[in-house]
């Protein structure tokens, strides 16, 4: 009986969970297109409610209500389960991200996580390279000659960005002894206590990484519209196609964001200025100025080649990422 | 209780296929169907197809570098359980701990620069 009062607990959390983060993803979908349209000197979208804050339900009835097309030479299956592939281990990372401290409300503990697990940097590591498969699985079910060229562009990408990211891991677990996300916030008090200060290069290598997992612009030769039409997503409508950019351009870079600020930003930790829900708004706050900085490199720089990408990786951010693991054990030895 | 949090992962791993399933199954039901001769046809530049299919052999550029992947993510893996007990074992003896790893991560670097100076990191 405990056991199926747990379970339904879970059930209820996780259904906020995603429907919450569903929504968010819908309204960052609108924050980035007024960000890209500012940037670009144009309102962006303007008409569909006060200055488009209406925009993503329209944009969401109108995803859900197009023609569910599924061309005549696909795979149907991994045609099916790509967008899945896509958009579940995405969201899965949610899981372990903890958004703040436990807080007490009317009597209740409120935990602002799904779950703390002692492996979760790990499992975030592997949802995170899963979810590449998707688009890997969306380019070789299409069956079509741009989605193919997408897919395959992505899996050289995924074989560049993922040793360094592994590697540059290494860094702030060696500086919090855990792989524990809450752990490792515990770990950096102070101001001069979060990691950035003694993992820049950790960082950079991190950002790179990011940029290459979530297809942002230095490196979304998966998509390269001006080049593949719409790349590994080009056979793709309806919700189908809807997935796809909700999953990496959106949750992705915003679970990522978070594990960033959670990794080298402190976390939750900040002077407790809000009241009560302080650690929240100091988490969401770097969150956020996180996502407008990937946004922001997203929007200015042109496209590298997928054959400059994987070089980049191999040949600059693997030797910066081995530096760094020596800087962080003398490191860690001097500071005790 | 043991293994609490990864029943949490589980459920939530299960709440999101469901949800993601019923996404596309919405769509199903409140999409119009209009066929068209030409619609299951694979995006191209609008002449008949000269091959229908795309599965076929593709010179791809990175081989090697893929072996390389699998060899470096494996090491990564060694190198984790190392990083999460440093902090600890430094205390006590900071010399030993450093030494072994770092005898560990130097034949790793040594196989790296073989590795570049065979020119297996170049796009081929």
């Amino acid at each position: 009986m405990e056991l199926i009062g747990v379970i339904l607990g879970l059930v209820v959390k996780s259904v906020i969970f995603v429907i919450g983060m569903f929504l968010l993803a819908a309204y960052l979908t609108l924050v980035e297109r007024k960000f890209a349209g500012h940037i670009q000197q144009r309102p962006g979208p303007l008409h569909v409610g006060f200055h488009g804050l209406l925009q993503p339900i329209a944009d969401a009835l109108k995803v859900i209500t197009k023609e569910d097309l599924v061309p005549d030479f696909v795979d149907k299956l991994l045609f099916y389960m790509a967008s899945l592939l896509a958009f579940v281990p995405a969201i899965m990372i949610l899981a372990v991200i903890p958004f703040g401290e436990k807080i007490t409300l009317f009597g209740y503990e409120l935990k602002p996580y799904i779950t703390d697990l002692n492996v979760g940097l790990i499992l975030a590591l592997a949802l995170g390279s899963i979810s590449i498969y998707g688009v890997i699985f969306a380019g070789w079910a299409s069956n079509s000659k741009y989605p193919m060229i997408g897919g395959l562009r992505k899996a050289a990408v995924l074989i560049g960005y993922e040793v360094a990211l592994g590697f540059a891991l290494v860094g702030p677990i060696m500086m919090a002894g855990s792989f524990s996300l809450r752990e490792i916030v515990e770990a950096q008090q102070g101001f001069f206590g979060a990691f950035i200060w003694y993992q820049p290069i950790a960082f950079i290598v991190f950002l790179f990484a990011i940029l290459a997992e979530t297809g942002r612009t230095p490196f979304d030769v998966q998509e390269a519209e001006a080049e593949l039409v719409s790349g590994y997503n080009t056979e793709y409508s309806g919700m189908k196609f809807g997935l796809f950019p909700l999953a990496e351009w959106y949750i992705a870079t915003f679970v990522l964001s978070a594990i960033a600020v959670i990794l080298f930003f402190g976390g939750w930790n900040g002077p407790h200025i809000f009241g009560p829900f302080s650690s929240y708004i100091w988490f969401l706050l770097k969150l956020g100025i996180v996502f407008m900085f990937l946004l922001w490199v997203h929007w200015t720089l042109p496209r590298y080649r997928v054959d400059q990408i994987t070089e980049l990786a191999w040949k600059v951010m693997l030797p910066l990422t081995f530096i760094n693991i020596f800087l962080t054990a003398f490191i860690v030895v001097i500071k005790g | 209780m043991v293994g609490e949090g990864y029943l949490g992962l589980v459920v939530f791993g299960i709440v999101s296929v469901v949800i993601g399933v019923a996404l596309l199954i919405v769509n199903r039901l409140l999409a119009p169907r209009i066929p068209d001769p030409m619609e299951g046809y694979p995006y191209e530049c609008g002449v008949p197809l000269y091959d229908k299919s795309s599965w076929l052999s593709i010179d791809q550029k990175y081989y090697l570098l893929g072996l390389l992947l699998v060899l470096f993510d494996l090491e990564a893996a060694f190198v984790f359980p190392w990083a999460v007990v440093y902090k600890e074992i430094a205390k006590i003896n900071a010399g030993f701990i450093f030494t072994e790893m770092f005898l560990f991560l130097t034949i790793l670097i040594v196989g790296y620069i073989y590795a570049w100076k065979k020119g297996a990191l170049k796009w081929q």
